[in-house]
């Protein structure tokens, strides 16, 4: 129709579709009728633009309205929903909370391992230039010496700022009558603010920390001491052993954040230290190894150039050639990637748990869902009626979608609040666990509580959306007929995921098996040296080191040291390596090896209990053994000499006798094979100290033996270890991941049974007639709980069947890294499988044999 | 009891005022006439659809006209509710207006 400037009458076709599907849905007739007279006024006076242009600023002008008017509506329907999920879940309560369990756990273990993760992640990242920040690492020690960072930034126009810290223990610090013991300070010099972003509150950073026996202090601390007087210019008396000093506060500082690899409360300038009298110059030059340097590379260079020019530099300092590389390392990389370096300036951890912590969050979060999925599936036999009626009444497929997705976000949130509770309160215990210290502070951190949402919404989507679909795809007359048509499709789903998540349970079990045996081998197996009952001291300062003869006979008379010996290091950490030549008539070319080394004195080798097959050991009363060598079994084997004992080792314009040859000890961890080692006399030479006391009165020991060290250190701490735990702690990376895999595939394997315990008690409750009909028939109680336990055992053997192999290649290359390793027999598969089959089987058990033992009148009374 | 909101108020008095001829269109036009602006159909069937909720206006179906693509009309009448809670927010203004001494506004 058109009017009679050949106008049509109707407005377009396109904005009236767009109309619609705002208009709610009662009247929409009636209001396009509305719109269409009205159009076809305005068509009328002012012609078609006008007309059009009215329809969709009406449009526009309605949808805000239209909005807040089905929102109504809307909210009439959700409501209907909230009430059909809530007596749905009060109906069947012990699946709802076996649901909202399962998934606050595993939600609440996910959230808490993410937390973990996440706080590593974010190491060192709070510093301004963080990507620019390195520190000078020399081999495989991340200390260096203390002229370093000066001369690395009056030789390198690369080097923004450069500044050397150095940790302290044990300071009292006194202001007036407040005393405590600090176990944070740090020595650091001025450039020390312009590397690092430590803001201060108040103080000026150029300067504060510039001159001597000035201290800055975190605002914490300068609470703790000066209340509410201002700190500056305030004097704190400082005591460490038997040195002592008056600081002045010349600045404050914003407390320094957990996540920071420089931890401390007071930084003190280093420039103090260099007033004390048993710091001699020698402390301070090239050869002395304690100073942590870190740098701020120049925006635009490259710091891989400038390690390249270390080597010629650092000889042209010291006059020396290293036997070690010096490199720079990105502070950023300190934290996780520096397994490979000794002394950090604090504790570090390893980017291996990063991926491993994650991987598994995941997995419990996936077996969460498939619980849920689970006995979402497994329940819906029960809403058959619900849905057809929702249909018949005229519910759309995508309603009933809508519906159930809802109910899942529903119980999800439901979940993600306990979720939140729980990880709150086990938090410690998670700590305690993987030994690290942190506390679920999501209400401080918006980014975390969002994601946490965001989290909430993916597992309710993603779990719900295939129940949904699922019951969304009921037909009425698939109700009215019975509820058997669909089952045995789904069923075969519902199994299949049982199988993945035992699988995944079976992994874990496994892992657990093998990392657990593996540290009980490395534990318990001949080392070929003794380490317990010894004390290991780092020997520090120049008294000590020029007493060490008098030191020896103090403490050997305490009846409590058995031995005391001194070398360069311990029989477990015998890295360092170096060329050592002999005599070889045949192939006179070839006529040195690498060994590893020690420098030890005479006490060595029986204070470590090490077993000499041939020859003996260093004698003190033979003159001539002074240049004396022993070697390991391995060096005689590679150089093939068949008596090696007489035979000459020249090494550093050092020739000597080789006296003896010591058994092949494992001079390394067990990731690394026993090597060739060489044991060099030196008995002046030790920086550690090895104490062997007796197993009784080790604390009577320890005090005595403290004292002795206290008459001869001129003020260093006594610093002890025992050396079995200095072992264990070689291997601390190992122990946590075994740890840790122990407690999660509990938690796996009691998520599994959650999902499985639904299933069987709802498979039983389905079948209580079909079971009473068997037994009127004359089944027996044992057949009926292996017929109804079969069903549920069977998923467990084929997981069992898919786990193996993946277990297998995985905790393989596991065990490769080490060299000394156990193996993965049968055995341990076996044990992980029967261990599921019967955890399995317990689980539904209870159920089976409950549903066999009733009374069979009781369940076909009403048919 | 729950006072009007102004547009609410307003529509229902032109309901009143079109007795039996109130439908979308025709309100519309009345309120141009009233308040001397162009109301969205959208605001108009907001109000409405409070007032039906609130049960202050019931519907019926009107007969279809050409102009209307062949489509029904929705006729709007005033329910006894909806003339009572005129009565309560006239008398309410009116109590609020005699307090208020004129002098006040200028």
């Amino acid at each position: 129709m058109r009017n009679l400037r050949g106008e049509k009458l109707r407005p377009p076709r396109a904005l009236e579709w767009i109309l619609k599907r705002f208009l709610q849905r009662d009247e929409v007739y009636e209001k396009l009728g509305d719109f269409e007279e009205s159009y076809r006024e305005y068509l009328q006076e002012r012609g078609w633009l006008a007309a059009a242009a009215w329809y969709l600023t009406q449009i526009i002008k309605a949808v805000p309205s239209f909005v807040s008017n089905s929102y109504y509506g809307s909210i009439t329907m959700f409501r209907n929903y909230f009430i059909a999920a809530y007596r749905n879940l009060t109906r069947n309560k012990t699946y709802s909370f076996l649901n909202v369990m399962g998934l606050a756990v595993g939600i609440a273990a996910f959230l808490m391992i993410s937390l973990y993760v996440l706080f590593e992640l974010s190491y060192d990242r709070y510093h301004q230039n963080a990507d620019r920040i390195f520190k000078v690492i020399a081999g495989d020690q991340a200390v260096t010496p203390s002229p370093l960072a000066s001369a690395l930034m009056d030789e390198f126009p690369e080097v923004e700022a450069a500044t050397r810290l150095s940790r302290s223990f044990q300071d009292l610090f006194r202001f007036k009558n407040k005393i405590f013991l600090e176990d944070q300070l740090v020595w650091a010099d001025e450039h020390i603010y312009d590397v690092f972003t430590f803001p201060l509150i108040s103080g000026d950073k150029q300067t504060a920390l510039k001159d001597p026996n000035s201290v800055v202090l975190t605002e914490d601390m300068a609470r703790k001491y000066f209340g509410s007087e201002n700190p500056l210019g305030k004097v704190l008396h400082w005591t460490s052993h038997n040195l002592e000093a008056d600081f002045i506060v010349t600045g404050v500082m914003k407390n320094i954040p957990d996540n920071s690899h420089i931890k401390g409360d007071f930084f003190a300038s280093l420039k103090t230290l260099t007033n004390f009298p048993s710091f001699s110059a020698e402390d301070f030059s090239w050869g002395n190894y304690w100073c942590h340097t870190f740098f701020l590379l120049r925006e635009g260079s490259d710091h891989r150039i400038l390690q390249d020019k270390y080597p010629a530099f650092l000889e042209s300092r010291t006059g020396v050639k290293h036997d070690w590389d010096f490199y720079n390392k990105c502070l950023t990389d300190l934290h996780l990637k520096s397994v490979d370096t000794i002394f950090h300036f604090s504790s570090v951890s390893d980017i291996q748990y990063i991926y491993i912590f994650s991987a598994v969050a995941f997995i419990i979060l996936l077996i969460v869902g498939v619980n849920y999925i689970n006995l979402t599936t497994a329940l819906a036999a029960r809403r058959f009626q619900e849905v057809g009626i929702r249909k018949v009444v005229g519910a759309q497929r995508f309603q009933l979608i809508r519906q159930f997705l809802m109910e899942s976000l529903f119980l999800t949130f439901l979940a993600l609040v306990m979720a939140v509770a729980l990880a709150y309160f086990f938090m410690p215990v998670f700590n305690n666990l993987i030994q690290i210290d942190q506390s679920v502070e999501l209400f401080r951190n918006a980014i975390l509580f969002m994601a946490l949402l965001i989290l909430g919404l993916c597992v309710g989507v993603l779990s719900g959306v295939y129940p949904a679909v699922f019951m969304a795809n009921f037909t009425p007359s698939g109700v009215l007929k019975g509820a058997s048509s669909t089952k045995s499709k789904k069923k075969n789903l519902r199994n299949f995921l049982v199988i993945v998540q035992f699988a995944i349970s079976i992994f874990l079990i496994i892992s657990t098996l093998v990392t657990s045996s593996q540290l009980h081998f490395i534990r318990n197996k001949k080392l070929g040296f003794s380490k317990d009952h010894i004390l290991i001291v780092q020997l520090r300062g120049k008294n000590i080191m020029e007493n060490l003869f008098e030191l020896k006979q103090e403490m050997l008379r305490n009846p409590g040291v058995n031995r005391v010996s001194f070398s360069t290091t311990i029989p477990m950490d015998i890295s360092w390596h170096n060329s050592f030549y002999y005599r070889n008539v045949e192939n006179p070319e070839n006529n040195h090896i690498t060994s590893h080394y020690a420098r030890v004195d005479y006490d060595f080798v029986d204070l470590f209990e090490m077993e000499i097959v041939k020859g003996r050991n260093f004698r003190k009363e033979i003159d001539h053994d002074k240049n004396a060598y022993i070697i390991n079994e391995t060096i005689a084997r590679k150089i093939g000499w068949e008596d090696p004992v007489g035979k000459m080792f020249h090494n550093q314009g050092r020739t000597g006798t080789i006296v003896g040859v010591v058994k092949d000890f494992h001079n390394e961890n067990m990731h690394i094979p026993i090597g060739e080692v060489t044991l060099i006399l030196a008995p002046e030479q030790g920086n550690l100290m090895s104490i062997k006391i007796n197993s009784e009165n080790v604390p009577g020991t320890l005090a005595a033996v403290e004292k002795v060290w206290d008459e001869f250190s001129g003020g260093y701490p006594f610093e002890y270890e025992f050396m079995d735990e200095r072992y264990d702690n070689m291997y601390k990376s190992e122990i946590r991941l075994g740890r840790a895999f122990n407690y999660f595939s509990v938690l796996a394997v009691f998520l599994c049974c959650l999902g499985l315990f639904g299933l069987a008690s709802f498979a039983v409750e389905q079948g209580t007639k079909e079971i009473a009909i068997r037994k009127v028939l004359g089944a027996s109680v044992p057949e009926l709980v292996k017929m109804l336990s079969w069903k549920f055992l069977k998923l467990v053997f084929i997981a069992n069947l898919i786990a193996w192999p993946i277990a297998y290649y995985f905790m393989n290359s596991w065990l490769q890294s080490f060299i000394y390793r156990v193996n993965m027999g049968w055995v341990m598969f076996f044990i992980a499988g029967i261990t599921a089959v019967f955890i399995a089987f317990m689980t539904v058990f209870a159920q089976t044999a409950k549903a066999a033992l009733a009374n069979p009148a009781d369940s076909l009374r009403y048919e | 009891m729950k006072l009007l909101s102004r547009s609410e108020e307003i529509v229902l008095i032109t309901i009143l005022k079109l007795k039996d001829k109130a439908y979308g269109v025709a309100i519309r036009k009345k309120l141009y006439e009233e308040t001397g602006t162009n109301w969205s159909f959208g605001s108009i069937y907001t109000a409405l659809n409070t007032l039906t909720r609130k049960r202050y206006v019931e519907k019926s179906r009107g007969e279809p006209t050409a102009e209307r693509g062949g489509r029904h009309k929705c006729l709007y009448a005033v329910t006894f509710e909806g003339k009572k809670a005129l009565k309560e927010i006239k008398k309410v203004q009116e109590k609020l207006w005699s307090d208020l001494p004129a002098i006040t506004l200028d």
